[in-house]
């Protein structure tokens, strides 16, 4: 039992090693913070795993992953408990932000995401993922159609309803805008840098 | 921000925004072996909510039978989902007043990233007169097993000690996390009279205290080799989480505690969060203790817990064997 049990492990493995780092960040995407986001993917990971026996055709994999993970969600997004999750905040405390290279800080960058998260939120979790899978991880609407598995014409009423929402929660609560990010004393910067870890870029390409 | 009338700016605004989302999520995003790792612990774990938690083994070296020197604590927990607030990391700032060469930020940046283990140093110099101050930001992630408050405090003493004024700051940085904890039984304490009993006699009297104690998945085994008494025990158990404290069995004689000084006692609890494992260990060995935090320990194979595990152990002068199996943590007296 343990071998077809490791057996199954490396299959899962090799299934999702080409997706991974996408599903990795759909996963963080559709959560609260990357936190839950981490979570969510273990047990989708975990569940694929347990039923990986009924995956007929491995080249479907991506989609029936997707469609995995998105079940997961919707089934914690039920669970009462989740709904006390306070939205994180992950702001450089102390005052100092670090600075990027091409002049913006953390902060700002840390609080816009924080801010695209609660604006998430306040969909449905269909308009959710559509917008999520749509607009960030450059799915078609047709492959959205098969992970949530609708029709493609649900999908585009979804996308729309999702950006109308989106559109009124921003009008409602977007002035809230990130700070930019400026020195103590006010004092003239005489040059800011990152010193990054090697080969490690700052952004997803 | 504008109304319906003027779309095109909160467009764009959301437009900026789900760009920081895309990047901000891809930061820092765990590996495949570490999310595999993670998935069969948390397969291993988790058997339908009802398993916990370790095996507790204690040796004696106590030279005659009718003594035994063994204190179980057992360790019972259910996962139940919950959210609180965990230090997720540190912010660092270090602080350099009077530098007369900016030229040398770019070396001391790179000495704040080595010491701390930060992925990037960011460095801003501002003016003051004829002199710069030099401010220095890193984020250490908690998972990093670094200690960003001591490290840096170093760094600033070291900095000190070469001329510069200098001075550090290690700001905790907390977010609200969600995810199943295992969480313990109620505190309780069993005591198992030895005194003119056999090791029998024992095993059976500690398995029905431990059931009537609500701790029925158990298996307990006392045995007499030679000039030594050996008790282990492993208690698996579901209860919804009041608290941190364990069930301790204490071992008797004349109606007095076994001294423990003459054996090995091991508390181990698994703190769960959405963020990883963290494996706690409170290690008596004959009345020296010593306290064992690893985190993320859900990520870490068979081998390198163990070794992880030994090498502290070691480090704070402890002599025991650790074997992990399937994450199962047994820790043995040597002798």
């Amino acid at each position: 039992m343990e071998s077809l049990n490791e057996a199954r492990w490396a299959r899962l493995s090799a299934l999702l090693a080409p997706i991974h780092t996408q599903a990795v960040g759909t996963a963080r995407r559709l959560c609260r913070s990357s936190f839950e986001g981490d979570d969510l993917f273990q047990e989708t990971v975990l569940r694929a795993f347990e039923k990986l026996h009924t995956l007929r055709d491995e080249t479907r994999f991506r989609s029936w992953f997707y469609a995995t993970l998105l079940s997961r969600h919707r089934t914690r997004l039920r669970r009462s408990f989740w709904r006390r999750l306070l939205p994180w905040d992950q702001a450089f405390a102390g005052g100092h932000e670090p600075a990027r290279e091409d002049g913006t800080g953390w902060g700002e960058a840390l609080g816009r995401a924080a801010r695209a998260r609660r604006a998430l939120e306040s969909l449905p979790a269909v308009q959710r993922e559509a917008i999520v899978l749509f607009e960030l991880d450059g799915f078609s609407i047709e492959e959205v159609a098969t992970v949530q598995q609708v029709s493609v014409s649900a999908v585009k009423s979804r996308l729309a309803r999702g950006r109308e929402r989106l559109r009124a929660w921003y009008v409602r609560h977007g002035d809230a805008m990130p700070a930019a990010p400026r020195t103590r004393s006010g004092a003239p910067m005489l040059y800011q840098a990152d010193f990054a870890a090697a080969g490690r870029k700052e952004r997803t390409p | 921000m504008t109304d319906r009338a003027s779309d095109a700016p909160v467009s764009a605004e959301i437009a900026r925004d789900l760009d920081a989302l895309a990047a901000e999520s891809h930061h820092e995003l765990p590996s495949l072996d570490r999310s595999l790792t993670a998935a069969r612990r948390r397969r291993r774990a988790a058997p339908r909510w009802k398993e916990l938690l370790m095996p507790v083994t204690t040796g004696s070296r106590r030279p005659w039978l009718a003594t035994a020197a063994a204190l179980l604590l057992v360790l019972a927990a259910a996962m139940f989902p919950i959210s609180w607030q965990a230090t997720v990391g540190h912010d660092v700032a270090l602080t350099l007043t009077g530098v007369r060469d900016v030229a040398q930020a770019s070396g001391i940046a790179r000495e704040m990233k080595s010491v701390l283990g930060a992925d990037h140093v960011a460095v801003r110099a501002t003016a003051g007169g004829p002199t710069a101050t030099l401010a220095f930001t890193a984020y250490v992630p908690a998972g990093h097993g670094v200690d960003a408050a001591a490290r840096a405090q170093a760094l600033a003493a070291a900095l000190r000690s070469r001329g510069f004024a200098a001075t550090a700051t290690a700001t905790p940085r907390r977010a609200q996390v969600a995810g199943p904890v295992y969480a313990y039984a109620r505190d309780l304490v069993i005591r198992v009279e030895t005194d003119g009993k056999t090791a029998a006699q024992i095993e059976s009297e500690i398995r029905d205290r431990l059931a009537a104690a609500g701790l029925t998945n158990t298996t307990v085994s006392v045995t007499d080799d030679g000039a030594r008494r050996e008790v282990k025990v492993t208690a698996e158990s579901h209860t919804p989480g009041e608290g941190a404290e364990g069930v301790k069995l204490q071992l008797t004689k004349d109606g007095k505690p076994i001294d423990d000084r003459q054996g090995v006692r091991i508390e181990m609890r698994r703190m769960r969060s959405s963020a990883g494992e963290m494996l706690h260990l409170d290690v008596t060995d004959h009345g020296r203790t010593t306290a064992i935090e690893i985190p993320h320990a859900d990520a870490m194979s068979d081998a390198a817990l163990e070794s992880e595990i030994e090498s502290r152990l070691r480090a704070a002068g402890f002599d025991l064997v650790v074997t992990v199996t399937n994450g199962r943590v047994s820790i043995e007296d040597r002798h």
